[in-house]
């Protein structure tokens, strides 16, 4: 059944809902809401950030200069001293960035730097912790090396997050593998046949038996000629050696002759701690990357390193965005900085 | 007699089917090795059917041994390994080079560790803690497999107590001790719980003040004895604290062993996941000699090595003596120590250490009452790493062994025959199975063969002269021992024949003889037991300047040629372990020792093969293919030979033993010794059940005269690069079990302290000084003292020796030179 509001009534109802109070307060508070989101008016509470130019004065840089020659006894040149001065710009931007931040808020090793800094101050027995720390910031003890250094260490930290990363992919892996070939590349290594005459053996006919060996070895193919060798413990092939592991066993002159030899044909012969040899190199395999699954784990590492090392990177250069730097006496060090004070 | 021809044109003919043809085609390598394969990784490109030598150490601390750090070591586990593959560390003393401002600065907030990690710097650069000295192998020595073997007892107890902490913290909260087990300790750092424990601020006033010895004693006598291990007050009233610790280092052990190990296939490197279990057993000794360790059940004489006044006899003891205490007045000094090792990273969650499972005196064994029963015995132990791993379903890759070392210091518990006890045969099937290999040799003297402490002899039967060896006390552990071999309490009838292993292989047989299985079927391995996170430095060289423990060896040189120091004159430069496999993967190189094909070194590199059976080609020598003939007519280092079926009416045949070896390369600018000679050592039981033993030269001389210049140290000729040699039983009795393992000898060379010595400019041949003397006759005179110069002369040293150093030097006690040598593993007859 469907109720009908007969005429008359309706303009009864009508007429009391009108005029009740509580229609006058949604429409008041409705009205004041589009209002609100409407125009959106700029935040009073917050003033806009200040970023003051960072200025590095000649004596400061005289101070530099000092500190160096004390620790390490010479005059630093003047790369040294840009690298110097750099890392001061860098340290004093990402202390102020972390102060704009207010990293320092509820931090429990700068808050226990006040407290240690005002009960080093005396007089205060028995005040709680929260109490002295607010008084050491109102009295400005929070400029301090030890907490600088800890904001310093923490907006490095954070600039080099993302939470919102995505995890890695094989891709991201192989490229990382590709960029950096020579920290993974596996060793070069030969393949190689030797032909072994015995100085204990041979005695003094032993360069005289290795002429002869090599003549004849060079009219053999290759699997006949190593009837020629006299007995070799570790035997007469020696399948994909590095160079470390062909010093280990013949020493190191031996190894550097082998792998400078050309492949396919026997050799002068080259002395090891054991006689003379005649060495066939069969293959010679070049450095080579080893496949993705083997470094697996290195490279999650790695890759993870160097993705957080570009996030500060990226942080750091947008922070030079922000501050104008004056360095007195290097106007190469110096930059306008975009007139972004106002920026939040 | 019938033509042996045809029964051995038959073999020629077996043996050319079986062995592989022509060495020179390359093989692909092998789908279905002769090993499991129980990992993910590449095949190696260097895989080799009959086998490569690889060199490698089975016995290392480094700072995570609480022996270690507290003797100011900072090489952990990563070092160590980074040290095995060629790269360069650093040792102690460390140097603050701090600036200034650095000094005052807090540790650079990083990552939360729960495991320290002591950092240091190398020499120039700027940090707490600066290397003064640094050490690296030589190209081309690096390692090609190490296992690292820290003490597990401490390992929970080490890191609380020299945790360097990085966090700051102002509540606990901040140190996240649900899972670091860390609190906010006093210096608001983040640091375990127990950091500020009484025994833990001793065992850091240790470390700061360069001396070592009541903290670590303290805690080795809670955790290393057999009677009631328990840990400090630290670790919480169940331990608990010290457990949650253990396991993060353990974590971290499995982690960096992961990072040094190549998957690839290369396989330049093979790490093992390890640990050291340490007991202490705190057996008494009968007053009759030979009887086996006691029981001392009072534990309360008052003067070592004397049986109180009225002290009732002891059960244990034959002849109805006192069981009395040890040499050192206080229990807890036989080394009973083993090194277990894991194939892969399939591991046990937590080590098995002393604490959890101490020795028993067998299954079912009541230690207290059962006499003939000291506490010696692995059993309970070896069952539970079975039950833990091998059995464990949970863990279906693992699998692990476990390696005795120093028996020379066990005062005779190492290997006592599991006889007695109500289920002996099941500790020996054990033994049999999880202890195939001992340690024959390390920085604490060799355990090979014993000798007469009075003279410093060999005393074996027939007597082996060249047992005279590095040999180290065994009282020395205590550190109770007296002189240089000649201490008074180190008597030839208290160093028990079961303190050496070539006594217990014929122990073995005898008991395999009446029992059917050998409880000490064991091969040889070599290790360092080195405390500075340097596996393999083995070099005497290098040791004579590095010493192997700590700053507390070689920081002066009246530790390091003081007989009298634990770890003074009587250390050696330590063993290595040669293993002959496939190819450098854990699989391979974990199948040779268990298959015990690997041979011990005295620590220089000499390269060693043996083939032993009844069908080696008598050719074998002079034919190419050594290897492939010698698996196809016998079995390598470490086999077992099985009595041949016969013909009826045909003498039996013996068996004979083809051994061929290489000399030490040496590296660049520092050339090998050559080698001297071989030796077959035949151990066998007769038909009463007695043990006899026989060594053979088989190869090369024994002319041992001039061949190493003194003041250079370099080989003056002589010896041979190389030796093969085919040796046949000349006294075989088919019916009898027997033993046969090889000693290969280098020429003599210098001993470390040769070295040492020559550093200093000490010349023997010259007196010790130069007089200073008003008399001109007697100016510049040599002397030995002021009484040489005359009435108002004075005897004058130069600058670079002291009187202790020159005397110790020149005392001809010390030997000048050693023999290096290495032992392969025994091949052992079964009729």
């Amino acid at each position: 059944m469907i109720r009908q509001w007969p005429g008359h009534l309706l303009g009864h109802w009508l007429g009391r809902w009108l005029r009740h109070p509580v229609l006058h307060f949604l429409l008041i508070g409705t009205t004041l809401f589009a209002a609100s989101e409407l125009w959106s008016p700029p935040e009073p509470e917050r003033p806009p950030v200040q970023r003051e130019p960072i200025l590095i004065s000649a004596e400061q840089i005289r101070l530099m200069q000092g500190d160096f020659v004390r620790h390490w006894g010479v005059v630093p040149t003047s790369a040294q001293m840009s690298a110097l001065i750099a890392q001061t710009l860098e340290e004093e931007m990402l202390y102020r960035e972390a102060r704009v931040l207010a990293l320092d808020f509820r931090d429990g090793s700068v808050n226990r730097r006040l407290v240690e800094k005002m009960r080093a101050l005396g007089d205060r027995p028995g005040r709680p912790p929260e109490e002295l720390a607010r008084e050491a910031r109102a009295l400005g003890l929070d400029e301090d090396i030890v907490i600088r250094r800890l904001l310093i260490e923490k907006m490095r930290i954070l600039l080099a997050q993302d939470p919102s990363a995505p995890p890695l992919t094989d891709a991201d892996l192989q490229d990382y593998l590709d960029r950096h070939r020579e920290r993974f590349l596996q060793p070069a290594e030969l393949t190689f046949s030797h032909l072994f005459l015995d100085d204990g053996l041979r005695g003094a006919d032993l360069e005289e038996a290795a002429r002869a060996t090599l003549a004849r070895a060079r009219t053999l193919p290759s699997a006949d000629a190593v009837a020629l060798s006299d007995p070799f413990l570790l035997g007469l092939q020696f399948r994909a050696y590095s160079r470390t592991r062909i010093m280990a066993r013949f020493g190191t002159a031996f190894a550097e002759q082998v792998f400078a030899l050309e492949p396919g044909i026997w050799s002068d012969p080259i002395a090891s701690p054991y006689g003379l040899h005649l060495v066939l190199v069969e293959e010679k395999r070049e450095p080579r990357l080893p496949e993705l699954a083997a470094l697996r784990q290195q490279l999650v590492e790695a890759v993870g390193t160097e993705r957080a090392a570009q996030r500060l990177a990226q942080g750091l250069a947008r922070l030079r965005e922000r501050y104008a730097i004056r360095v007195e006496g290097r106007d190469d060090l110096s930059t306008p900085g975009v007139a972004l004070a106002a920026q939040p | 007699m019938r033509s042996p021809s045809i029964q051995t044109g038959v073999l020629w003919i077996l043996l050319i089917a079986l062995a592989p043809t022509g060495s020179a085609q390359s093989a692909p390598p092998d789908p279905n090795p002769p090993f499991e394969r129980t990992e993910v990784r590449e095949r190696c490109a260097s895989y080799e059917p009959t086998k490569q030598p690889f060199f490698g150490e089975t016995h290392l601390h480094t700072a995570y041994s609480f022996d270690a750090v507290v003797l100011d070591t900072r090489n952990t586990p990563a070092d160590a390994y980074w040290y095995a593959k060629g790269g360069r560390v650093g040792l102690p003393p460390w140097a603050d080079t701090r600036t200034a401002e650095q000094a005052q600065l807090p540790p650079p907030p990083s990552m939360r560790t729960y495991v320290t990690e002591h950092p240091y710097c190398m020499p120039g650069e700027h940090c707490q803690f600066m290397a003064t000295r640094t050490i690296q192998f030589p190209e081309g020595r690096a390692l090609d497999f190490a296992a690292i073997t820290d003490h597990s007892e401490q390992f929970g107890e080490s890191n609380i107590c020299t945790f360097e902490a990085t966090e700051t913290c102002a509540t606990d909260q901040d140190c996240d001790p649900a899972v670091t087990g860390q609190e906010c300790a006093s210096d608001n750092m983040c640091r375990p719980k127990g950091y500020d424990s009484p025994l833990c601020s001793i065992a850091r006033d240790e470390i700061s003040r360069l001396r070592q010895g009541a903290a670590a004693s303290i805690f080795a006598g809670l955790e290393n004895v057999s009677q009631n291990p328990t840990r400090p007050a630290f670790c919480g009233p169940d331990g608990s604290l010290c457990v949650r610790q253990a396991k993060l280092v353990w974590d971290k052990i499995r982690d960096d062993a992961e990072a040094a190990y190549d998957r690839t296939s290369s396989c330049t490197f093979t790490s093992f996941i390890a640990y050291e279990y340490t007991a202490m057993a705190a057996n008494g000794r009968c007053a009759d000699a030979d009887a086996l360790p006691c029981w001392d059940q009072s534990q309360d004489n008052a003067i070592p090595d004397v049986p109180d006044a009225g002290s009732p006899p002891s059960a244990d003891c034959p002849s109805g003596a006192a069981c009395i205490n040890n040499f050192t007045g206080n229990s807890g000094a036989d080394n009973l120590h083993r090194n277990v090792i894991f194939r892969n990273d399939d591991v046990i969650d937590s080590p098995i250490s002393n604490v959890e499972s101490p020795l028993g005196c067998g299954f079912g064994a009541d230690c207290t009452s059962t006499p003939g029963s000291p506490v010696a015995s692995p059993a309970v132990m070896l069952q539970r790493l079975k039950a833990d791993c091998i059995e464990n379903p949970a863990k279906p890759r693992c699998d692990v062994l476990a390696i005795p070392h120093n028996p020379n210091m066990s005062r005779g518990s190492m290997f006592i025959l599991p006889e007695n006890t109500p289920d002996g045969l099941a500790e020996a099937y054990l033994r049999n199975q999880l202890e195939p290999l001992v340690e024959l040799v390390q920085i604490k003297g060799q355990s090979e063969c014993r000798y007469n402490a009075k003279t410093g002899m060999a005393w074996t039967n027939p007597p082996d002269e060249l047992c005279d060896f590095e040999n180290q006390g065994w009282a020395r552990l205590g550190g109770a021992a007296d002189g240089y071999l000649t201490d008074e309490m180190q008597t030839t009838e208290s160093i028990p024949a079961r303190s050496y292993v070539r006594n217990t292989l014929a122990s073995g047989i005898a008991y395999a003889a009446e029992q059917g299985v050998n409880p000490f079927q064991l091969g040889f391995v070599g290790g360092l037991d080195n405390h500075n996170g340097t596996p393999g430095q083995s070099e005497e060289q290098q040791y004579a300047k590095s010493g192997a423990h700590g700053v507390q060896s070689f920081a002066t040189s009246s530790e390091a040629l003081n007989e009298r120091f634990f770890l003074g004159l009587e250390t050696n430069a330590g063993g290595l372990t040669v293993a002959w496999a496939e190819e450098n993967s854990r699989d391979a190189i974990f199948t040779a020792l268990k298959n015990r094909e690997t041979y011990a070194t005295s620590g220089t590199r000499p390269i060693v093969r043996v083939f032993g059976g009844f069908r080696l080609p008598s050719n074998i020598c002079e034919t190419g293919d050594f290897a492939a003939r010698g698996y196809a007519g016998g079995v390598p280092m470490g086999g077992t030979l099985k009595r041949e079926p016969r013909p009826p009416r045909r003498v039996a045949q013996a068996p004979s033993f083809a051994i061929s070896a290489l000399m030490d390369p040496g590296w660049s600018g520092h050339p090998g010794t050559p080698l001297q000679r071989a030796q077959i050592i035949k151990g066998w039981v007769d038909a009463a059940g007695r043990t006899h033993e026989k060594v053979y030269d088989v190869a090369g001389t024994a002319d041992d005269e001039d061949k190493v210049d003194l003041r250079t140290c370099r080989p003056t000729g002589g010896g041979l690069k190389n030796l093969c040699t085919l040796w046949t039983d000349p006294d075989f009795d088919p019916a009898r079990h027997a033993f046969y393992y090889v000693r290969v000898l280098e020429n003599p060379s210098c001993r470390w302290n040769q070295y040492y010595c020559n550093s200093r400019g000490v010349d023997c041949s010259k007196p010790m000084g130069i007089c200073r003397s008003q008399v001109r006759t007697l100016h510049e005179r040599g002397c030995n003292s002021d009484a040489d110069c005359g009435g108002g002369g004075v005897c004058t040293l130069p600058d670079s020796y002291e009187e202790f150093e020159y005397t110790q030097c020149c005392s001809g006690i010390v030997p000048q030179t050693v023999q290096q040598r290495a032992w392969t593993s025994p091949i052992w007859y079964t009729p």
